[in-house]
């Protein structure tokens, strides 16, 4: 049987095509702004043509995130955390919790019994944007997103609780003179108190039996300052910004 | 890497030898920021070179690759200049400068270059922070306001909302303009608060009216304009309402070129801004240059 | 540890340190407010709890919503490094405060406490009454905590030992004076944030033999001369920008600044009684400057007492009293022609940024400045 997840978030959409659970297929696009219901359109007849797929072949499709409204061609619509859990158990089948932490939210799901999702805890207002603060210092340091993994922890500091300080507070760094790598580290270190800040707000998380999806998992320096902080060993996918579209995909087979 | 969506034209242009050649004073200036870098340079107080570009991640690259920009093919050099005045967040990275001199100043002075002797009230919209300038007739400043810290960052994110939406950051504020009343605007609380929320409102269903591309930016503006009229109005608090000590008008910095959030202050206050041949975003480096 | 300068620094270890020598119970309290003088005759420590900037992980999810300074208090606590800390006191003040109380011994709560209240209306015909009747279960809960009582002769002690601290403390503020500029205002501000952490009798010696040595210093040029009021702060870093730019903070309407130090205890046969007094009638805080507004007024006071040149207001980010007291004070100054200048700090102080508004104020006052140096002479 093969089914689709699409996750339309707010920066990329993750469009993951699963074949008897095998992955047959992925890709990704940014969101697109307005016109984000034809670029889904478009990753999606670009992501089955890679895969020599026809969309008669796919039997269901899911979306989630954030512009599932924008997903036409869906079957079905699930919120977020439920392909976070599904996801989790799909990649760990001991999995208790899961976090996603993407460009502008970040969420930690723990799961009951039966895949079922026990509870949820998202970022509050102050710490949202995370992945988009790396993404906008990765820019501003001319670097890609991949890039910031140069980062090393050195003097710099930055505002850890807020990331419209941070930026400011790496802005000053920079003119004084500070690193490349120095800023990127400050700020990964500052992305890394205020995720483990999420997800102790009301559960601990499964020191290890965590997943980790989502595209800030992607960023190898902030994962490992979190996973030194809290003395965690967190699995994490090969590509885990599809997480999320995989549990959709997985619970399109139901 | 965000996509160039959000990347405004950089500009930089020297004049003819006929101007400054006969010159007797050369003055320059210098405005490294957080988000752009200009240079000036006056010939007896003719606007005679300039640079607008980005700052980067080097401070000090950009303020002297701006310099070298305005000098462009002139042959001056630093040493042929009686002066050269460095403001903005990273004014210590001119080193070119001979002294520096503060924003408030710098702006106000600029101001009165641009837009005439008239201006009594200068609006710096800037990529970090927004300053509000009243002068007196003559030029002192008789007292400014800057925007508080929670406001930081409202210029500099709207290029990365130009990437998100896919529109570019030269189109954004006409496209807002389009829209036949405004939309009620977002969180004015911070940047952070407001961002999430304007993008979302693009969630179908969601809401009852659906948002067109322009509902959704002439929202975000708004909120820009909202932010910032918080900045203007504390030069006033006391007589708020009283709109007379706005009357003479102009804005500088980067933000100024984009009518989506000028016009909408504009509106707000009841007058129309005072306009110049100039980009507005030199008017820090033009008042360094002026001061040196 | 010498000089002020090292207490401040090192303030846990002066702490633990006084413990070691006297064995005495350390009280730590939040507000300017809190009578010391009562703990001080029960022979405790009253330690005032100054935030620092603490890594923080945790107030986001304990204390949402309050101010820096006071959550970082609460993240010094997790974080251990109050640990000799014996009792903590909260005397009736900004919900921050008492929320960071609460929160504390949520967390701690083999911490010893009493909650002390005292009235907003400081200046109410029957203020003083209520403040008397409290401060008399304070001493009752005191005494079952110490095991001891607290008698008249301790309290005549305490009170002797406070006022001498102020009023030398006075002394120092007068070293800024307009005729005679002597010390800097990043010194002066050490040294009242020190003394805030330190046994005022301790205090009051160093500052014997300090005063008569910054006296005898050469009167210094201080260029702008500033003064600096709004939240409460917890180092000089704010101080020793203006100074890095050609000024001098040249007094304050701070609590931990001359509100600390401006009035005495009045010695009075029911002593708890003048003790409430000189609490009720300190200088009016941000928060209790209810219906009488005094507060404006007397901070043009203190800038026509120190002929200073502008005013900077620094508030904390989440700062309720100060936001709402901003107004009051915004309308006199402007009123009055004094050039000021408002900005919004948290725990740290980015320095470009901070600089962008003192530096337009500094160069906006100067060529103005009618004072000329050396009038005197």
């Amino acid at each position: 049987m093969i089914t689709a997840g699409v996750d339309a978030g707010l920066r990329n959409i993750k469009i993951l095509i699963l074949d008897g659970g095998k992955i047959a297929a992925k890709g990704i696009a940014p969101s697109g702004g307005a016109g984000r219901a034809k670029a889904i359109e478009k990753l999606w007849e670009e992501t089955l043509s890679s895969s020599g797929l026809r969309k008669g072949d796919v039997s269901k499709v899911v979306a989630t995130g954030e512009g599932k409204n924008d997903v036409l061609f869906a079957d079905k619509l699930v919120t977020e955390p439920i392909a976070d859990a599904r996801a989790a158990k799909f990649l760990l089948p001991t999995a208790k919790s899961v976090v996603d932490a993407g460009a502008a939210k970040t969420r930690v799901v723990t799961i009951g019994k039966d895949s079922n999702i026990e509870e949820v805890v998202l970022n509050q207002k102050c710490m949202g944007g995370l992945g988009l603060l790396l993404e906008v210092i990765a820019d501003r340091l001319g670097w890609d997103l991949d890039e910031m993994a140069r980062a090393k922890a050195g003097e710099t500091v930055v505002n850890d609780g807020c990331p419209v300080f941070a930026e400011l507070d790496a802005l000053e760094a920079l003119n004084k003179g500070a690193s490349r790598e120095d800023v990127a580290g400050a700020v990964t270190e500052a992305v890394a108190v205020r995720l483990h800040s999420i997800l102790y707000d009301k559960v601990g998380v499964s020191k290890d039996a965590t997943v980790f999806i989502g595209g800030l998992a992607k960023n190898g320096a902030a994962v490992n300052a979190l996973q030194k902080r809290i003395g965690a060993n967190f699995t994490i996918p090969d590509d885990p910004e599809y997480g999320t579209a995989l549990g959709a995909a997985v619970i399109a087979a139901d | 890497m965000l996509q160039e969506y959000g990347k405004w034209p950089e500009s930089a242009w020297t004049g003819g030898e006929a101007i400054w050649k006969s010159a007797k004073k050369i003055t320059g200036g210098a405005d490294v920021g957080t988000t752009s870098t200009q240079v000036a340079i006056l010939a007896d107080g003719a606007l005679c070179g300039f640079a607008n570009i980005r700052t980067g991640y080097d401070f000090k690259a950009a303020a002297d690759k701006a310099f070298a920009l305005a000098l462009g093919n002139s042959g001056l050099k630093a040493s042929d200049f009686s002066g050269i005045f460095a403001t903005g967040f990273g004014r210590r990275n001119a080193v070119y400068a001979t002294g520096t001199t503060d924003e408030v100043l710098a702006h106000a002075k600029g101001a009165r270059f641009l837009y005439g002797k008239d201006v009594n009230t200068v609006v710096d919209l800037g990529g970090q922070t927004v300053k509000a300038v009243r002068l007196y007739d003559w030029d002192r400043v008789q007292e400014f306001k800057i925007s508080d810290k929670c406001a930081t960052g409202f210029g500099r994110h709207i290029e990365v909302l130009c990437d998100l939406l896919e529109v570019p950051i030269t189109e954004i504020g006409e496209k807002s303009l389009q829209v036949e009343t405004d939309p009620e605007p977002v969180s004015t609380t911070c940047y952070n608060f407001a961002f999430p929320e304007t993008v979302g409102l693009f969630r179908h269903g969601y809401k009852e009216e659906v948002y067109s591309e322009n509902d959704v930016l002439a929202t975000h503006l708004f909120t820009v304009a909202w932010r910032v009229l918080g900045t203007v109005g504390k030069l006033c608090p006391l007589d708020i309402g009283d709109i007379s000590v706005y009357k003479e008008l102009g804005f500088t910095g980067g933000l100024a070129k984009n009518p989506g959030v000028t016009k909408r202050i504009e509106r707000k206050l009841g007058v129309t801004a005072l306009t110049s041949e100039y980009d507005p975003a030199l008017a820090g480096a033009i008042g360094a240059a002026l001061l040196a | 540890m010498k000089t002020f300068k090292e207490i401040l620094e090192n303030r846990h270890a002066y702490a633990k340190d006084w413990k070691a020598r006297t064995g005495g119970k350390v009280l730590g309290f939040y507000d300017t407010y809190f009578p010391e003088e009562v703990a001080y005759a029960a022979g405790l420590l009253p330690l005032r709890l100054l935030a620092s900037h603490c890594e923080d992980a945790l107030t986001d999810r304990l204390m949402y919503g309050n101010c820096y300074c006071t959550r970082d208090i609460f993240n010094q606590f997790m974080l251990g490094r109050y640990d000799y800390v014996d009792g903590l006191v909260s005397i009736e003040s900004c919900q921050w405060w008492y929320n960071a109380f609460d929160t504390t011994l949520i967390e701690f709560p083999e911490l010893w406490s009493h909650y002390l209240f005292t009235t907003d209306y400081v200046d109410a015909r029957t203020s003083k009454d209520a403040v008397f009747s409290e401060l008399k279960i304070f001493v009752k809960r005191l005494e079952e905590w110490i095991g001891k009582t607290v008698t008249d002769e301790a309290l005549d002690n305490a009170i002797d030992v406070y006022n001498k601290n102020r009023a030398l403390l006075r002394q120092l503020y007068q070293l800024r004076r307009f005729d005679r500029t002597a010390v800097l205002g990043s010194e002066v501000m050490e040294i009242m944030l020190a003394n805030q952490v330190m046994d005022k009798a301790e205090a009051n010696v160093m500052l014997e033999s300090l005063l008569p040595e910054l006296e005898a210093r050469a009167p210094q040029e201080d260029g702008v001369r500033l003064m600096l009021i709004g939240s409460e702060t917890y180092d000089a870093k704010l101080e020793k920008l203006v100074e890095s730019l050609g000024a001098n903070i040249v007094t304050d309407e701070l609590d931990n600044g001359t509100a600390y130090i401006l009035n005495d205890v009045i010695p009075m046969k029911n002593r708890l009684m003048a003790i409430g007094l000189r609490y009720l009638g300190k200088p009016h805080s941000a928060l209790k400057d209810n219906v009488w507004r005094r507060r404006p007024e007397h901070i043009y006071q203190l800038y026509e007492d120190f002929q200073a040149d502008g005013v900077i207001i620094a508030k904390q980010i989440y700062c309720h009293p100060h936001g709402s007291d901003m107004y009051a004070v915004w309308k006199l100054l402007r009123e009055r022609n004094i050039p000021y200048h408002t900005f919004e700090r948290d725990t740290t102080l980015p320095y470009e940024e901070t600089k962008l508004g003192v530096e337009a104020l500094i160069s906006m006052i100067k060529p103005g400045m009618t004072r000329l140096h050396g009038w005197s002479k």
